[in-house]
């Protein structure tokens, strides 16, 4: 009351000289991602600002936030996913072979976000898990944001954890999953090349196709890197070796197939991954060939004497590839990272493919 | 000629019917038997080969008209059509059949070759299915001659609930018994003194982690029942029994990827600790608190940052009475995680690694290593098997006291393309040198020179132990599909079991050397918590001793330094000992006396009350060292009415007191 009193005397009264105030600038409210790389990884996932908006969850991805998907994705228990780079002003990637990752700058961050759609009880939208993939003076880190319930924020976690997820699958069945979100040791697992951590996804090869963009625009994504600054030179878009989305019937089955274990696969199976002891290559650049598939090779372990080739022509059931993507015990599937559930449609092309490949192994 | 015109003939009119059950079943004779499509009635229980997805099936029958080895073959002749067959053998009568064998794919491409003994008179059943297709193939029978193999096994169907894991001791008879398991449930079939076997479903709770990587076993809790040690993909679980058939799950939040597993007492208290591989990071091991209780430490025993940790197996490669550890290791990407490590115990719970002095870090991809002395020259040599021959071939090292020298040249094993994730040792024909399961699916029988021979096993590797206490040493094999029991035919070799019951070491014994010594010299095993790759096999100690008669001693070194020594009067059976019970045990160590009352006993005998405290055991032996029951002391009274008359020996235990006591039943 008193403070009042004194403020209204303030304010009133006689007229004192006019005395400009002093102006003060409020402060400067930061508004773009917050990338400190020093002060990284953040605790919460808002902190960096990725998206903008009072709700989080909406994932309205702030300026420079660009989105993107690979062309022929990876299974993961059909959990639906977000992607984004950003990097820094004034930096940008530049382009190496079509099937290798991109040059990135320092300060490269890929956001990727795993939800689930018509999650039961309430058919609603469950945010799980937002991975954070940022270049540190060379180095590649990872942070994992694991959301919480109420949807409003994701925390820091690397140790680990899995969440039952109950939802209506596009079939309209109600479908379980425990989904396994990873330590950061399982992170390395795929994410690697001997022993040195490397994004997977934004590969030209990848990226080198038409995509609808959060605004509705439509375009190449390789050309939008360029356009957005992303890029350093204008890509050649003809001249890059590019996977076709393995779900698209339209496109040839090997194509379709090679584009499949590329994405789901390669990152342990090729030269430099995880299990480049094995005998097969499954990168999109080396699965042309009959031998790399594992096209009449024998397997390295015995399954239970039926299956004696990695891939027999003609005969899926003879076929350790078809026996461990039909898989779910984890000493047995494959992949064995990623997924805990069947991936019907995955599994229905590898089939295919192989009842259809012809000749005899010896 | 005539019979296979007739077959044709049969075919040929279309009369389909025949072969169509067992009823109908045709008659085949040596020669060849054109065979159109399959239409008769499949049976899903007769197929013996495992189980099946098959429709159709084909039935036959031949009589065997002399005592001899007959080949039926769909492949490897020139009328061979080349199709996919699949068939199973059966003697006895359509009501009752019995499985004889059979085959799938030894053939070349996926025809089929069997060959087994007939004697004159009787009737085989040819039964052929559609498992994988279902087109015209020529059946060839022809009298063979097989050499008689170094090894034979007898197949028999394995049900199981959930995933295979041991064959060990679940019930304290110190008999081998099948364990399997789920999420919730242990399946159990306990073997039985007559070799058949009872099974038990465990319920369990419901376990955080389950054993898809490995299975590992050991009394943690010195209750004198098994406890288990699952080793999944993003942690482990132990299943702690209650001493009765009820279990506590103790599962650490903690992020390993379990690869092998290992019951040892790492800090030498008396209490088994748990060892377990992280693929992925550095080991991880848990002391064993003695009150239900584990500390995690990860880190001090294999610290590659990246892991590559597959298959760790406990030996005492110096022979300094304390355990060491080879670790088994495979990484893709030309990385260091791939070079194999030897970890020798400093003694002071701390372990140094050796390996490249030891001339032991080589780049084989591998994910188990089998340990065993193939020379008995007193030493533990090490067989590294290749899970992949990309980086290098398998190894067969001997020790050489202060290094490992490279021995794989001319000793048969260093041609072997084939490749497995397990490996293991075992003396399989009782020979008196120990074999190797692995390097592939099959037994490679040592030929006591450091030479080894290809036996062929035809099933999948898996745990080893004896299912039906004859002596000779028996397979479960489980592969991506069924399980099988592979029971050992055995031969002429005697052999003998010991059961060892520590005292102030660890129950289990594990960690305990035991050597043995006939007019053929001496060998050695080490009592161990698990080894090979996924399974848990026997913790009984078996030797094979070819054609000796008899022992001249076995000596027991506990992880204690208790040494006991023990003359056993007998050969093909199987001795307990105690630790710090013989005769002349070498120990410093004596056990206080227990004063049990009334002595004699008649139906029930007692104990102090004041010695009935939690977590107390008491174990009861006969006179020939035969465990009769071992169990929790949760009263101050022992039932006596199942005993016959005679002396007996109880064993009091609560942690580290010993108390021993002796008593007739009248």
């Amino acid at each position: 009351m008193f403070s009042c009193a004194s403020d209204d005397d303030d304010g009133g009264g006689n007229m004192p000289p006019v005395v400009e105030p002093p102006v003060v600038e409020p402060p400067v409210e930061e508004t773009g991602v917050n990338v400190d790389l020093a002060a990284m990884p953040f605790d919460s996932l808002s902190t960096y600002r990725f998206f903008i908006g009072d709700d989080l969850a909406e994932m309205e991805p702030n300026e420079r936030m660009l989105a993107y998907a690979p062309i022929s994705t990876l299974f993961s228990d059909y959990a639906h996913k977000s992607r984004f780079v950003w990097m820094p002003e004034g930096t940008s990637a530049s382009q190496g072979e079509d099937g290798r990752i991109l040059n990135f700058p320092d300060g490269t961050v890929i956001i990727k976000t795993f939800y689930f759609d018509n999650v039961l009880p309430a058919n609603e939208r469950r945010i799980i898990e937002t991975r954070v993939l940022y270049l540190d003076a060379g180095d590649w880190k990872f942070a994992e944001y694991v959301w919480n319930d109420a949807q409003t924020e994701a925390t820091l976690d690397l140790s680990g954890s899995t969440t039952l997820v109950e939802f209506t699958n596009e079939e309209g069945d109600e479908q379980t999953v425990n989904y396994r979100l990873p330590a950061e040791a399982e992170c390395l697992t795929c994410h690697k090349s001997g022993e040195t951590a490397i994004p997977i996804g934004p590969k030209p090869q990848n990226l080198n196709a038409d995509y609808t963009y959060p605004d509705g625009s439509s375009g190449n994504q390789l050309m939008k890197w360029f356009e957005a600054g992303y890029l350093s030179q204008e890509p050649d878009l003809s001249a890059i070796t590019t996977v076709v989305p393995w779900d698209d019937p339209v496109h040839d089955l090997e194509l379709r197939v090679r584009s499949y274990l590329d994405i789901n696969c390669a990152h342990c199976h090729r030269e430099g991954g995880h299990c480049d002891y094995r005998d097969i290559r499954l990168a999109f650049s080396e699965s042309g060939d009959a031998e790399n598939q594992g096209v009449c090779v024998n397997t390295q372990e015995f399954i239970d004497g039926s299956q004696r080739f990695i891939i027999s022509p003609g005969r899926q059931e003879r076929s350790a590839m078809f026996f461990r993507m039909n898989a779910i015990d984890e000493q047995f599937r494959m992949p064995l990272l990623g997924r805990t559930v069947q991936h019907t449609e995955g599994l229905e092309l590898i089939s295919t493919w192989i009842s259809q490949l012809a000749g005899e192994c010896d | 000629m005539k019979n296979t015109l007739l077959i044709c003939l049969l075919l040929g009119l279309g009369s389909l019917s025949a072969q169509d059950d067992c009823a109908s079943a045709v008659d085949v004779f040596t020669g060849l038997t054109y065979v159109d499509t399959l239409t008769g009635v499949q049976v899903t229980d007769i197929d013996c080969l495992g189980p099946f997805s098959g429709n159709e099936s084909g039935w036959f029958t031949y009589l065997a008209t002399a005592d001899t080895t007959i080949r039926v073959a769909t492949g490897g002749f020139p009328e061979s059509t080349g199709s996919d067959t699949r068939f199973s053998v059966y003697t006895g009568n359509c009501d009752s059949l019995v499985c004889l064998g059979g085959d799938d794919d030894s053939g070349p491409v996926y025809t089929s070759i069997f060959d087994f003994e007939v004697s004159a008179g009787t009737v085989y059943y040819l039964v052929f299915n559609d498992r994988w297709e279902n087109d015209p193939f020529v059946i060839n029978i022809e009298e063979v001659f097989i050499p008689p193999s170094l090894v034979d096994f007898t197949t028999v169907q394995l049900n199981r609930e959930g995933t295979f894991g041991g064959v060990v001791d679940m019930n304290g008879d110190f008999l081998d018994d099948i364990v399997s398991s789920t999420s919730d449930t242990i399946h159990v079939q306990y073997q039985q003194a007559d070799a058949t076997f009872t099974e038990a479903y465990l319920a369990t709770p419901v376990a955080d982690h389950t054993n898809f990587w490995s299975l590992t076993a050991g009394d943690l809790n010195g209750d004198g029942l098994n406890d288990l040690i699952y080793g999944g993909g993003s942690g482990t679980t132990f299943m702690i029994t209650d001493g009765n058939e009820g279990f506590t799950e103790y599962s650490p939040d903690y992020y390993i990827f379990c690869q092998r597993g290992n019951t040892v007492d790492l800090n030498n208290d008396g209490v088994l600790d748990v060892f377990m591989c992280h693929d992925v990071e550095p080991n991880v091991y848990f002391i064993n608190q003695n009150d239900g209780e584990f500390s995690l430490t990860q880190g001090g025993i294999g610290d590659t940052e990246n892991g590559g940790n597959y298959g760790s197996i406990w030996l005492d490669y110096d022979n300094d009475g304390d355990q060491d550890m080879f670790i088994a290791k495979c990484r893709g990407g030309n990385s260091d995680a791939r070079i194999n490590q030897l970890h020798r115990n400093n003694g002071d719970g701390t372990f140094t690694e050796v390996g490249a002095e030891l001339n032991l870090a080589d780049t084989i991809q591998t994910w188990s290593a089998a340990v065993g002395d193939y020379d008995n020259d007193g030493d533990m040599d090490i067989f590294v098997g290749a899970s992949s021959l990309g980086n290098d071939y398998h190894r067969l090292m001997r020790n050489d006291g202060d290094v490992f020298t490279d021995v794989s040249a001319g000793s048969g094993l260093e041609v072997n393309l084939e490749t497995s994730r397990e490996n293991k040792t075992h003396d399989f024909n009782n020979d008196g040198y120990l074999d190797i399961l692995g390097g592939g699916s099959d037994i490679w029988i040592n030929n006591g020179d450091m030479t080894f021979v290809r036996t062929l096993f035809a099933g999948p590797n898996g745990a080893v132990g004896d299912l039906n206490n004859d002596g000779f040493l028996d397979v479960v094999g489980t592969g991506g599909g069924d399980s099988r029991i592979y029971l050992n035919e055995g031969n002429d070799n005697n052999w003998i079991k010991i059961n060892a019951i520590g005292t102030a070491s660890n129950l289990n014994g594990i960690g305990a050397r035991v050597e043995l010594y006939t007019t053929s010299g001496q060998q050695i095993r080490d009592i161990r918590g698990g080894d090979g790759f996924e399974f848990m096999s026997s913790l009984n100690v078996h030797f094979g001793i070819g054609e000796n008669t008899n022992i001249d001693k076995l000596v027991v070194k506990w992880p204690s330094g208790i040494v006991d020594e023990i003359f056993p009067a007998n050969i093909n059976t199987t001795i307990t000992v105690i630790e710090g019970e013989s005769p002349s045990s070498i120990s410093g160590f004596a056990p206080l006396d227990v004063a049990v009352y009334p002595n004699p006993a008649a139906n029930e005998l007692f104990l102090p009350l004041e010695l009935v405290v939690e977590k107390a055991t008491v174990d009861v032996f006969d006179v020939n060292g035969r465990l009769l029951i071992r169990r929790a002391l949760t009263s101050d009274r022992i039932d006596l009415n199942n005993f016959p008359a005679g002396s007996y020996q109880l064993i009091y235990r609560n942690g580290a007191e010993i108390r021993v006591g002796k008593f007739v039943k009248r």
